[in-house]
């Protein structure tokens, strides 16, 4: 059953992801093209590609969850004898594989472009160009690993307020919108607190800023004391662990209060 | 066999009331027509027995257990809108059904489909209304649940279709075994198929009787009762 409704869900998600990739792929060959003329305009265009992988997950899951609605099909969908879980998860999970191959591409196109940048002749490139491809290599670890929970979270928030929508007519989104506001600022006031460090910030997993440091040293830059930018296990089981929370949340409604 | 009882069941759409505290025990098996003016609650009826609907009060038991959306497996619902999946094949959407409905059968999906002479390969998106209709139904008859909700499957159909769709239902249906709930504007087409009447107004469950008793209890046609007790 589970391979079904992902089956059914790749189907249905891939034109949309074409078209995205399609956008992206414009605009990494524009990246390219800038990058062979030595423009660091380029840059810009990543930065942007990157904030839109920021809102990739949002985009993909509010267009699954949505869509049954608009196409009327959620009488279908809703009557299928499966565990909320797996009707969930099959549309999260989906719209996560074509995150994971779309930061992929990104990822490569953009240290290409970086190694371009580099062999233009422009002296001032050839220099800080390398420096910047091998920073983020050494950052790639933390930067992924926030750019991906941050674009879970934003996804999941969407999905939240959606289904809040479809369990109370007309005042459900509202509802749940204050209900996800107060949870994520909740969140960041529980993040930033002493107790939050005690119990969570332990067990570095990497340390970006030692990396960053000692990569800065080799290239005869002096640095002041490193650190600071840490990826902790406690931290990371925590956020997988609220996640998973979250998924169980959405499934739990998807069964109790959703209505078609 | 089946049972299928409402107890107290009451839905509300802000100020409206769609049903109001229907008490109901349906029979175990059979075709039962669920007719009745616009805005009478035969759809919200339906959809509450499938759990698509979260009543505001009171109860759907099917076999004991409360009405509920993982419960497809004991109640299909059959809207009157496009709810297949535009972008499959009829092919592809027999395998989607055979893959999420338990107790699929397949080899009745597709001697339907066969007797529709519709082609497997064509976009269910390209179909006419009238062969989504048949499609959606005959994919809904092979989930062989013990309640099948088919909610206006006539509607906006021609009468070639409409007549295919109750050939295909009576053919299909196995009366000792299943239930089958069907609202219809269309009574007087349906009456001949009918094993039992519920008449809803305004909520409320006006008529509930075997379409003989009532026939002979009335003796006037469905549509000339149905017009007495809705006044």
């Amino acid at each position: 059953m589970y391979a079904a409704l992902w089956k059914k869900e790749w189907r249905e998600s891939l034109p949309r992801f074409v078209i995205i990739l399609g956008l992206l792929s414009a605009g990494y060959i524009g990246i390219l093209v800038l990058a062979f003329r030595g423009d660091p305009l380029g840059v810009l265009i990543g930065i942007a590609a990157v904030g839109l992988h920021l809102v990739f997950l949002f985009l993909q899951w509010t267009l699954a969850f949505h869509g049954e609605w608009k196409s009327r099909t959620q009488w279908t969908w809703l009557n299928i004898p499966a565990p909320a879980w797996q009707l969930v998860t099959a549309k999260l999970g989906v719209g996560f594989v074509q995150y994971l191959l779309s930061v992929a591409l990104m990822t490569g196109v953009g240290f290409w472009a970086l190694a371009v940048y580099a062999q233009t002749g422009d002296p001032m490139m050839a220099e800080a160009f390398p420096l910047f491809a091998e920073g983020l290599l050494a950052l790639y670890p933390l930067l992924f690993t926030m750019l991906t929970l941050l674009s879970i979270s934003l996804g999941l928030v969407a999905v939240f307020i959606l289904l809040m929508m479809k369990s109370w007519l007309p005042l459900g989104g509202w509802i749940g919108t204050a209900a996800a506001a107060a949870a994520v600022y909740s969140w960041f006031q529980f993040s930033g607190s002493a107790v939050y460090a005690s119990l969570f910030q332990n067990v570095v997993l990497f340390d970006a800023g030692a990396r960053l440091e000692l990569l800065l040293n080799e290239e005869g830059v002096e640095t002041g004391a490193g650190g600071g930018l840490y990826l902790y296990a406690g931290e990371l089981t925590l956020e997988v662990l609220v996640i998973a929370a979250i998924i169980a949340l959405l499934s739990w409604m998807l069964d109790r209060i959703v209505q078609a | 066999m089946t049972t299928l009882t409402l107890h107290q069941l009451t839905k509300t759409y802000g100020r409206d009331t769609a049903l109001d505290a229907v008490d109901l025990v349906f029979p175990a098996s059979g075709i039962v027509g669920v007719i009745g003016p616009n805005g009478s609650g035969k759809s919200t009826l339906l959809k509450a027995i499938c759990g698509l609907l979260r009543p505001g009060s009171g109860s759907v038991k099917i076999n004991g257990a409360s009405a509920a959306r993982q419960r497809g497996a004991d109640a299909a619902y059959l809207s009157e809108e496009d709810s297949l999946y535009g972008h499959m094949t009829i092919r592809q959407s027999v395998a989607f059904a055979a893959g999420v409905y338990p107790g699929f059968d397949r080899k009745l999906a597709d001697t339907l489909l066969q007797e529709m002479k519709l082609e497997s390969n064509q976009k269910i998106k390209h179909l006419s209304r009238g062969n989504k209709a048949r499609v959606k139904l005959a994919l809904t008859m092979a989930r062989k649940t013990p309640v099948l909700c088919l909610d206006e499957p006539l509607s906006g159909m021609d009468p070639i279709v409409r007549e295919d769709i109750l050939r295909l239902l009576v053919t299909h249906l196995d009366v000792d075994e299943q239930l089958c709930l069907i609202t219809s504007h269309e009574v007087k087409e349906l009456e001949p198929f009918l094993d039992h009447v519920l008449i809803l107004h305004e909520g409320r469950v006006v008529v509930d009787s075997g379409l003989d008793e009532l026939r002979e209890e009335r003796q006037k046609p469905l549509i000339e009762v149905l017009k007495e007790v809705t006044q």
